[in-house]
């Protein structure tokens, strides 16, 4: 079969299928997602004011009925203490996470200190509900969301990841989840891409402070003779910088975007030892 | 840029590419309902990412490339897999065109592996180039050959038992 007649065959192999979605509701969709990325973070005010059944806190870890709504010190200027009364539920078992759904509401596991909250993170799909929590768990900073599929409370999914500079923020990481593409679109400034040749260059705007193509960060971070960089540069989007490592994966560049902060050195050869030390640790820049 | 500006050039992009970016969908995956949501989720992001890619005139093909990683990275994630009976992202039998309006080619290219199914779509229904089809599935060109070469040889053969 030649390559022109198969490109005719399957160009006619199949039709146009029912109606598609109106050009309408891909705008409305877009908005919502641009109002979730700006909004993005909604205060622990905001986990108050949704009611009881939500956040709770107490001396103990399961079990609880009653209590405080959990306070983050670094969530607000000014937290408020707030007491919301909280309906008598089933006693946590350990089998259970952070979160759960009775009654089809979603419940925090008492102790469990909520930072953010992002309401209906996917309000596209037809789950009965979803909700994108930035938590303390168990001393653990985490980034949950949760989402009630079917009829029963038990028909949940529960996805976490480690709060990290993979993505910029937790909204960019729910953001991310929610697109559920894959695409690496972290929140941070896009400041490399591959050009046709495929090799690694700088977007349009960004500046280039230093670079090296071989920054010797150790198999943990790339195979031997996958091709890898590092560089510090300022981004064309915000005017900031970032000390960025990349590796090409399966063709695919791959960016580890960290802001440029004394944490990581003064210098670029500093930063660099910092990267080598992160990954031989097997920590990572994440 | 305005919101209503962002809106109005979104809506015609998508007025004017929607019913090919679709039928990519499609192809990819063999459900049109689940082509909707693959292309809702492209389109989503598409419009976040508007003021920048509307500069690069590059809109369709980041459309694209978000369409056909989506579909492969939906296999990917854990929690992804946690999910069960919603929407027919569990393996139920893809619904859309009666089966006997389907040809006997997309049924074969259906029953293909999902990445050889989508190297031979985007090499050999879109035309793109063997770079081209390994950026977009971030894999190597010698595995984009390489799928094409069986996916091919797969649909022949397909077609010739038929």
């Amino acid at each position: 079969m030649t390559s022109s007649r198969l490109q005719d065959e399957i160009e006619h192999s199949f039709g146009d299928g029912p109606a598609p979605r109106p050009v309408d509701a891909h705008v409305a969709a877009g908005r919502r997602a641009l109002r979730r990325r700006r909004a993005g973070v909604a205060s622990l005010v905001v986990v108050a004011a949704v009611g009881a059944g939500w956040a709770v806190t107490g001396p103990q870890d399961s079990g609880g009925t009653s209590g405080e709504v959990a306070t983050d010190p670094t969530a607000t200027p000014t937290p408020t203490p707030m007491t919301t009364p909280v309906p008598a539920g089933a006693p946590w078992t350990d089998e259970e996470g952070p979160v759960r759904y009775r009654d089809g509401v979603l419940e925090v596991r008492p102790g469990v200190v909520v930072h953010e909250r992002i309401d209906d993170p996917y309000a596209d799909r037809p789950s009965r509900a979803s909700t994108a929590l930035d938590v303390t768990y168990r001393g653990e900073r985490q980034w949950v969301i949760a989402e009630l599929v079917g009829a029963g409370d038990d028909d949940f999914s529960v996805g976490t990841a480690d709060p990290s500079n993979g993505w910029a923020s937790f909204a960019d990481w729910v953001a991310d989840q929610v697109d559920a593409n894959g695409a690496g679109d972290d929140g941070w400034p896009v400041s490399l891409e591959q050009d046709q040749q495929g090799r690694v260059v700088a977007t349009p705007g960004t500046t280039v402070l230093d670079r090296t193509d071989d920054p010797r960060l150790g198999d943990s971070f790339a195979a031997p003779r996958q091709p890898t960089g590092a560089a510090l540069v300022v981004a064309a989007e915000d005017g900031k910088r970032y000390f960025l490592v990349w590796r090409v994966l399966d063709g695919g560049l791959n960016v580890i975007t960290t802001p440029a902060t004394r944490k990581l050195g003064g210098t670029f050869e500093e930063m660099l030892d910092h990267a080598r030390a992160q990954y031989a640790g097997g920590e990572g820049l994440l | 840029m305005s919101t209503s500006s962002r809106d109005d050039e979104f809506a015609a992009f998508v007025a004017a590419r929607q019913r090919h970016l679709r039928r990519i969908a499609y192809a990819c995956c063999g459900d049109w309902h689940r082509a909707d949501d693959l292309l809702q989720t492209a389109l989503v992001k598409l419009y976040v990412a508007w003021p920048r890619l509307r500069r690069s005139d590059n809109a369709e093909a980041y459309t694209r490339q978000i369409i056909v990683r989506a579909n492969v990275d939906e296999s990917r994630r854990p929690w992804r897999r946690e999910r069960s009976g919603l929407d027919g992202v569990d393996g139920a039998a893809p619904e859309g065109m009666p089966v006997e309006e389907r040809s006997a080619l997309f049924e074969a290219l259906q029953e293909l592996p999902e990445m050889q199914r989508k190297v031979v779509v985007l090499r050999h229904w879109l035309g793109l180039s063997v770079g081209e089809t390994a950026r977009e599935l971030r894999i190597s060109e010698g595995t984009v050959k390489s799928h094409s070469s069986r996916g091919l040889g797969r649909l022949e053969q397909t077609l010739t038992e038929r």
